[in-house]
């Protein structure tokens, strides 16, 4: 059982990601995706939202992302994604964004609203560069649209239509599309896993489990009960593999 | 239809939208062609909305400024208060041909959530309005009107409180309920189709002006003056002139307290950088990093922070011209209309209108002006009658509160 870990960038502070990022290794998770937070984040629900909000109003600059790479390295985690949206890299420069997370050794990027059909030349670039773009794709895409998904190897699978953090249930449906797309590609899918039992059950569809705002908003509740951020998350994560 | 307006416009959405924004796509194309779908609507506007909207000489105002002959387009007299109606009735027209049962809509001045909520119960649609917590506060009579036509209203606390958040969060519901849900956006932005369905909706303001004025002047007007948030009053009053290339169109943005960061909503006169939000490329206020900023506008139907693909593109061709009122103009010209026309300006057309104050003296008197009062402006008295009167209202208030608390 593989899992894709969540974390905030700047949220709730570099210490505090560093130590939510040492326990979610430490608790046996493979992969991390970090999300530049942005302030209109119209894909998130709002446990990420309010962090998202946190960090940029506590000053948080694009440019800090690479801080925050490198102490997930320190963590342990080898395998790092960045998600965040369009307007973060069309500001910073599409083609600059690409070169240097592949720099800081980020294995893929995640832009939600960047489409398919290569808006802003975000999916070539990529390729070019030797760093995954990973498009979003969901339940019951029409076959044209699914068709657009064949020239990348990693795909980020959204298990609910809606925002993230409401629970989702898995169903046949869900199963069926998912055994289908890892015939070709790594499957990550996710969106609104809360418990043990969902990631059971997911995991044996997917290349891994993403668990997504679970542990946002573990670390909101740590950071409001005066809570140290380390011992919560492990118990967390713990939770998620009973 | 074009998907982009030069550089700006596109449909920068996840994939999950993308059967919604098809399927509206594709409704649009064809009803906006259906000669039904078109009596239709063209008979709500007549006896619903009150249309045609009164194209008035403003006799005193030219007296008095002793510049180009004005005339004010009574936008504000449409049902509802605003030109919002005409846009709200096109796509909850629309919506009720898709078969779908379910409207959401944002709103910042309220005026596009009456507009929106009316135009439901109007047509038997069940209605939910997303508002951001502070503009919720500063026009708390459009949130009694909204559920007084049987609306949902959502107060959103996300960010900033305001328009913007108020899009996020509708944005994010949609997502969750596309299949029996419209969205319907007010201003012409968001994603393809939504700037060129609107366009086509408010049209008929520029439509009419044409005619009027063909009618009363036996020629084309010299200069069109509307007020600039999202863009849809300008664009509609401008659309159908874009060709006339001997008419100035001119926009005005809410320069609210002055020119630094945070004190204003304006995205073309402040050089605003071009970013993609909200599902589409545009100039949006932002800092460099491209996080959205803070703004300001004493009027809550200015101060979002983007702007219309297809303004933003024909500013950047020269075709209109923008400039800014600030609030203290704003209020001026607000008192300044009522006295000398009779007219009560919204606080948004009151930009307009400020502006006009400053334009119309410098053109000869053979030249004819055209400025859109785009609403009335009942809906401020809050916030009017609190800039202007602050000692009698305040007590007022008072005088009511231990009224209701006695």
């Amino acid at each position: 059982m593989r899992l894709m870990v969540h974390l905030v960038a700047g949220f709730p502070s570099l210490e505090g990601f560093a130590a939510a990022a040492r326990a979610l290794r430490g608790g046996g998770a493979e992969i991390l995706e970090i999300q530049i937070p942005f302030s209109d984040p119209t894909a998130d629900g709002p446990a990420i939202t309010l962090a998202s909000e946190t960090a940029v109003r506590g000053g948080f600059k694009v440019r800090d992302i690479f801080q925050y790479i490198r102490a997930a390295r320190q963590a342990g985690f080898q395998r790092i994604f960045v998600m965040t949206y369009a307007n973060i890299p069309y500001r910073y420069g599409i083609k600059k964004y690409i070169v240097d997370l592949k720099k800081a050794g980020v294995e893929g990027l995640i832009v939600p609203d960047l489409p398919l059909e290569d808006e802003e030349g975000f999916y070539s670039l990529s390729l070019r560069h030797g760093i995954a773009p990973v498009p979003v794709a969901v339940v019951g895409m029409p076959p044209d649209r699914l068709a657009l998904l064949k020239p990348y190897k990693k795909i980020y699978v959204s298990l609910r239509r809606g925002i993230t953090g409401a629970e989702t249930k898995i169903s046949a449906d869900i199963k069926k599309f998912l055994v289908g797309l890892s015939e070709n590609h790594e499957v990550y899918g996710g969106f609104g896993i809360t418990n043990a039992a969902q990631v059971k059950a997911l995991a044996p569809l997917v290349h891994a489990v993403v668990v997504g705002s679970y542990f946002t908003r573990v670390i909101q509740q740590a950071v409001t009960a005066g809570q140290p951020i380390a011992s919560v998350v492990q118990e967390a994560i713990g939770n998620l593999q009973r | 239809m074009p998907k982009y307006f030069g550089q700006y416009g596109g449909q920068y959405v996840g994939e999950v939208l993308r059967p919604a924004l098809d399927e509206l796509a594709a409704a649009f194309a064809k009803y906006s062609r259906d000669k039904n779908f078109l009596a239709e609507y063209a008979d709500l506007l007549a006896n619903y909305a009150g249309r045609p909207t009164p194209l008035l000489y403003a006799e005193n105002l030219t007296r008095e400024l002793k510049g180009a002959k004005t005339y004010i387009k009574l936008e504000g007299l449409a049902n509802t208060g605003a030109h919002k109606i005409n846009n709200a009735l096109g796509q909850a027209l629309l919506v009720k041909k898709m078969g779908k049962k379910y409207v959401i809509a944002e709103t910042g001045a309220g005026q596009h959530g009456v507009a929106t909520a009316a135009a439901c119960a109007r047509l038997g649609l069940n209605c939910e309005i997303f508002m951001g917590a502070v503009d919720a506060a500063r026009q708390q009579p459009n949130v009694f009107l909204m559920k007084q036509y049987g609306a949902q209203v959502h107060i959103v606390n996300d960010g900033t409180r305001t328009l913007k958040d108020a899009v996020n969060a509708c944005l994010k519901n949609w997502t969750a309920r596309a299949a029996d849900t419209h969205y319907l956006i007010g201003s012409a932005l968001g994603p393809y189709p939504y700037p060129d369905i609107v366009r086509f909706f408010q049209s008929v303001i520029g439509r009419e002006i044409k005619q009027q004025l063909l009618k009363k002047e036996k020629k084309l007007p010299d200069v069109l003056i509307a007020c600039c948030g999202g863009g849809s009053n300008s664009l509609g009053m401008f659309a159908p002139f874009i060709a006339e290339k001997k008419t100035r169109l001119i926009a005005v943005e809410a320069g609210g307290l002055g020119r630094k960061a945070g004190q204003h909503a304006s995205r073309i006169c402040s050089r605003s950088p071009v970013g993609i939000i909200e599902g589409y490329k545009s100039r949006f206020v932002q800092t460099d990093d491209g996080q959205v900023m803070a703004t300001h506008s004493i009027s809550a139907g200015l101060d979002y922070t983007g702007i219309g693909p297809e303004l933003a593109a024909l500013a950047e061709a020269g075709r209109v011209e923008f400039t800014t009122a600030s609030d203290r103009e704003v209020l001026k010209a607000y008192q300044y209309l009522a006295r000398t026309e009779g007219l009560l300006f919204a606080l948004e057309s009151a930009h307009a209108a400020a502006a006009a104050l400053k334009i119309i003296p410098r053109l000869p008197k053979n030249k004819i002006a055209v400025l859109n009062m785009s609403g009335r402006g009942d809906k401020d008295i809050f916030i009017t009658a609190a800039a202007l009167y602050k000692k009698e209202w305040t007590e007022f208030l008072r005088q009511e509160t231990e009224r209701l608390c006695a």
